[in-house]
């Protein structure tokens, strides 16, 4: 199976100025790119497809999978300086992200993403350079019954991001539901839920709502309280000055290994997410930094600690290579990444498919030998950007806050070109505000946001195939009914959990009440 | 975020949870009368759900979290952030979210730099900024550092730079 | 002003003038040839959809080509928003002086179709060329038992089978089932990665495709059952697909294609829709690099001009009316 004369042939390919240039181009475009709202990395893809006609197969691989690469760990870092996320798949890094810069731990946030970033997408690239084939024979078992059970287990998984307060947390969850629903009937086609706007016929979109949920809505907060305290003034010349000394904490070794058990967490997670068709990156980073929040309660996960960082950036970056998975398996691009990257091959000639193993070897080997080198790069050159924003991240509050909110508005508007989503961010940041203002936590609503309408359009296709059948439908393999057990089982498991939880919470409110304590400073 | 809830709340009523949540409840109510009256809710798909069952499903998972909110153990306490917000910050963010719009549609008749630029200084004094040559000097300088990325990067935004140039 | 004028040497102002005249002169004189002056400024290229998508590769690998054959440049500008049809109520807002172009496809056509209250009428657009167009190819696993026509058909006489694709396709395989009498459930998928993975699983038994989709499945995991346009395939691509894959026209069903049209506000004079389809024609034909580019990326020139483009497009919108109501 293994041909060493192809990958020898391969790496002559790939070790060559040319294709190191082009990766290094694609990884420094891709980081940059990716830091700035609203541009993510199909927007990059797309901007740079004329420059890949005239590129030879492994400078065009190099540009495409440098700029992938880049621009997933790239989101990261506004998200983390700014509570800004620079795409949908780095939303779940503001909660501890943001947190640690607030606490003035931005570089070590950064570094702890640059690096969970790296190791998971390179160990998930290993494992689809080993497992391709497997992963891919895997990934078909799952046809829309069993697409609909697992969408019920990542639901029943979230519960963990509904928070302390349970009844805020299914709220968050049920607008998602809801706002989920505007646009199109996934059946018929006809809109509904649209109040009469034309433009709402395509639903609202992932990114201008994340930026405004996640941005804005932090943007106006801040403004807000700026507001009460303006009357001083702010004297800035002495924050200025820090911006240029070099004295925040790093990352060590020893608190790198510390994250293991999230990253192998987010590179299990990731894996997994990335090689089905149709979910996404954004998915896996919300689901991964979930179930580390659940699994690893003594973490304290969400009040700003590094697990949380790195369980949802290398929930993301572990997508990067299995979402190669189907494309290099059976032809079936498995997002719009790998839609242009197949289109990158068949521009030379290759069309992907399963003979591309036989007739393209050297190619494949390529691509695997690119897949490792731009994790390398994205080391290197991630570094120098992260630190430059981790610098951004600490200029005074009354420049940063119209700088962002001024990002997020030209962000959602670039990421389409269509005006209307400026109107969706500006109106998610009021109603993200509010949310914020009233404890009810983001997480869920995007997560339902997302998951809900695949949970719909996958139940509704498998009862359409079986004739109108919902038990036939829906029941209708023995992985479908492990993957309903599975959900049960994780409800029971964290019902159970929640209740010791609340039993715990109880007896502390006693024991509080006795003592007549009435602040908040434990927390 | 998560706030833990307060406790009881020495606060109006109306900030508590309960009031909340059975403001939003009506709210939801309001939402669900209009789309009941639509004609599209009540059309039949060709695997015979009606197009307002799924809308119609989000909605009443809202209502019944929201009189959760109303009705549960926390119901009477009122969160923090929520004791101190007055009137004047929801007026505030609506106002500084109408900011950005304004800028927004300016910047197709005006050009990006101008509207940017304004939004950028007035902004930055308001928040406090000082000494206030800061804001006017740093206003134009950062729009034009981010007019040069997307310039470079190519891509298309709401104006052109300048009015009448390109 | 007068200054400057008196200075000027007799000899000077005679050219001057004469010169003036002569471009006064030429907008009447370039009239008469048929075509008027257009084009004299950039020209506004609409893409419904966002940066990235296939449309989107289409107007960014032609509009290279653009300033030598039109002599202006074009701006692209993506539009996406409400199925497509927020760029064409962009298109009819603007004047019909044909600075504003759009590329169209089946999307917005069938979004205005399906919905109760369209944005735009379907009908509210010139068509200057067709550049290409869909076949929708039906695809079965190698060893099912409707791997060949006949086949199928004996299995769809027995009980609906169930074919997988997106709405586009799905509506070109009911046209040829609706020709022969055949039950489907026609199982709609807004992504072809998803449909294809539920066809390779085995969820459903047939797949709705195009030639490029076909490509990544043929031989190995399925057979082409039958291409259902009325168009062949290109021969290098029918070579790969196995060779002699059966036409719609071969059992006596009218095929249908889905073509990209290019084109205009409906008022736009006829002399420049028709200037403009010949020089795309001579772009995307007579040209050596833009063809080549296309061939690449794996899609392919199918050119029909004006008037000819426009005159099928009303005959098109009624024959996907049509299509759409098979799949209700």
């Amino acid at each position: 199976m293994f041909q060493p004369d192809a990958f020898i042939e391969a790496l002559y390919l790939v070790l060559n100025w040319n294709t190191l240039m082009w990766l290094t181009i694609g990884v420094f475009v891709g980081v940059g790119l990716g830091a700035i709202p609203g541009l993510t990395t199909s927007t990059g893809v797309a901007l740079m497809l004329p420059l890949t006609f005239t590129l030879d197969i492994t400078g065009a691989l190099g540009l495409v999978i440098g700029l992938y690469k880049g621009a997933l760990f790239g989101g990261s870092i506004s998200a983390i300086s700014f509570a800004t996320p620079g795409a949908p798949d780095s939303a779940a890094t503001v909660f501890d992200g943001y947190r640690m810069t607030q606490k003035g731990q931005g570089r070590k946030a950064l570094l702890t993403s640059l690096y969970s970033s790296v190791t998971a997408d390179s160990l998930s690239d290993v494992l689809v350079i080993l497992i391709a084939p497997m992963m891919a024979l895997a990934a078909l078992q799952f046809g829309p019954a069993e697409r609909t059970w697992l969408m019920v287990v990542a639901i029943a998984l979230l519960g963990a991001l509904s928070g302390k307060h349970v009844a805020k947390g299914l709220f968050a969850a049920a607008i998602g539901l809801y706002i989920g629903t505007i646009g199109s009937d996934p059946m018929g086609g006809a809109s509904r839920n649209t109040f009469g706007l034309a433009w709402l016929r395509d639903g609202i979109s992932l990114v201008p709502l994340i930026i405004g949920l996640f941005a804005m809505s932090r943007m106006l907060e801040q403004a807000v309280e700026l507001l009460h305290e303006s009357r001083l003034g702010h004297k800035v010349e002495r924050r200025m000055n820090d911006l240029f000394s070099n004295k925040e904490d790093g990352l060590t070794f020893r608190e790198y290994l510390s994250n293991w058990r999230e990253m192998g967490i987010g590179l299990g997670v990731g894996s997994f997410v990335g090689m089905l068709p149709g979910l996404g990156a954004t998915v896996a980073s919300f689901l991964s930094y979930g179930i580390a929040k659940r699994v690893l309660p003594h973490k304290k996960i969400g009040t700003g600690v590094m697990g949380g960082v790195a369980a949802a950036e290398s929930g993301n970056n572990a997508t990067a290579g299995p979402t190669l998975v189907p494309l290099l398996a059976f032809g079936i691009p498995g997002s719009a990444t790998a839609a242009l990257i197949g289109g990158a091959l068949m521009l030379q000639g290759i069309t992907p498919s399963p003979r591309m193993f036989e007739l393209h070897a050297d190619v494949i080997y390529a691509l695997f030998t690119i897949l490792i080198l731009a994790n390398l790069f994205n080391l290197v050159i991630g570094r120098g950007f992260a630190f430059f924003y981790a610098k951004l991240g600490g200029l005074p509050k009354p420049v940063l806050v119209p700088t962002i909110m001024v990002l997020a508005v030209i962000g959602s508007f670039a990421t389409q070109g269509n005006p209307y989503d400026v109107g969706v961010m500006l109106f998610f940041g009021f109603i993200g505000f509010f949310m914020r203002r009233f404890g009810i936590p983001e997480a869920p609503l995007i997560i339902t946001f997302l998951i809900a309408p695949m949970l719909e359009e996958s139940m509704r296709r498998a009862v359409l195939i079986s004739g109108g059948d919902w038990l036939g439908g829906l029941f209708n393999s023995p992985l479908s009914l492990i993957l309903m057990g599975l959900a049960v089982l994780v409800l029971v498991l964290s019902y159970r959990m929640r209740f010791s939880e609340r039993l715990e919470a109880m007896a502390h409110e006693e024991e509080e009440e006795s003592r007549g304590a009435n602040s908040e400073s434990h927390r | 975020m998560q706030h833990k809830p307060g406790h009881r709340a020495p606060a109006g009523w109306w900030r508590t949870n309960q009031a909340v949540g059975l403001l939003i409840a009506i709210g939801v109510i309001l939402l669900f009368a209009y789309l009941w009256q639509q004609d599209w809710f009540h059309r039949e798909q060709r695997d015979g759900f009606i197009l307002g069952f799924f809308p119609g499903l989000g909605l009443a998972a809202m209502l019944i979290t929201a009189l959760a909110l109303a009705v549960d153990r926390w119901r009477h306490t009122a969160v923090e952030e929520m004791q101190s917000l007055g009137w004047r910050d929801l007026l505030w963010s609506v106002a500084l979210s109408a900011a950005a719009l304004a800028m927004y549609s300016l910047m197709e008749p005006l050009g990006m730099l101008l509207p940017m630029a304004a939004f950028l200084g007035l902004m930055m004094l308001l928040l406090g900024l000082r000494p206030w040559y800061l804001a006017l000097a740093l206003a134009p300088a950062i729009s034009l550092i981010i007019l040069t990325v997307f310039a470079l990067l190519g891509i298309r935004l709401p104006g052109a730079f300048l009015p009448l140039l390109i | 002003m007068s200054a400057i004028s008196n200075s000027l040497t007799p000899l000077l102002r005679t050219t001057l003038l004469t010169l003036t005249a002569f471009a006064l002169a030429l907008p009447a004189i370039a009239q008469a040839d048929g075509h008027g002056d257009w084009p004299e400024r950039d020209i506004d290229f609409i893409i419904p959809f966002g940066a990235g998508g296939g449309s989107d590769a289409w107007a960014r690998t032609i509009s290279t080509g653009a300033q030598e054959h039109f002599g202006v440049g074009w701006n692209l500008q993506n539009r996406p928003g409400a199925g497509a049809t927020l760029a064409w109520e962009y298109l009819l807002d603007q004047p019909a002086d044909g600075y504003t172009v759009m590329l169209s496809s089946p999307t917005p056509v069938m979004t205005a179709l399906m919905e109760d209250d369209p944005l735009v009428d379907p009908l509210d657009f010139k068509a200057a060329a067709y550049i290409s167009a869909f076949r929708s190819l039906i695809v079965a696993g190698t060893d099912s038992p409707m791997a060949d026509w006949e086949g199928l058909k004996a299995e769809a006489e027995d009980g609906p089978v169930v074919i997988a694709g997106t709405n586009a396709l799905l509506a070109g395989v009911a046209n040829i089932f609706d020709q022969a009498g055949l039950d489907a459930v026609y199982v709609p998928y807004s992504s072809t990665g998803e449909a294809v993975s539920d066809f390779l699983g085995g969820h459903v038994d047939l797949l709705a495709a195009t030639a490029s989709t076909a490509l990544g499945i043929v031989p190995e995991n399925g057979t082409v059952v039958m291409n259902t346009s009325d168009i062949a395939l290109p021969e290098d691509v029918e070579e790969q697909l196995g060779g002699n894959v059966p036409i719609a026209a071969d059992f006596g069903y009218d095929g249908m294609r889905f073509p990209r049209p290019i084109g205009f506000h409906p008022d736009t004079p006829d002399e420049i829709v028709a200037e403009f389809s010949r020089r795309l024609e001579t772009l995307l034909t007579e040209d050596e690099s833009v063809p080549a580019m296309l061939d690449r990326m794996g899609e392919e020139v199918i050119f029909l001009g004006f008037p000819e483009a426009n005159e099928d497009y009303a005959r098109l919108v009624e024959r996907m009316r049509n299509a759409i109501e098979l799949l209700e």
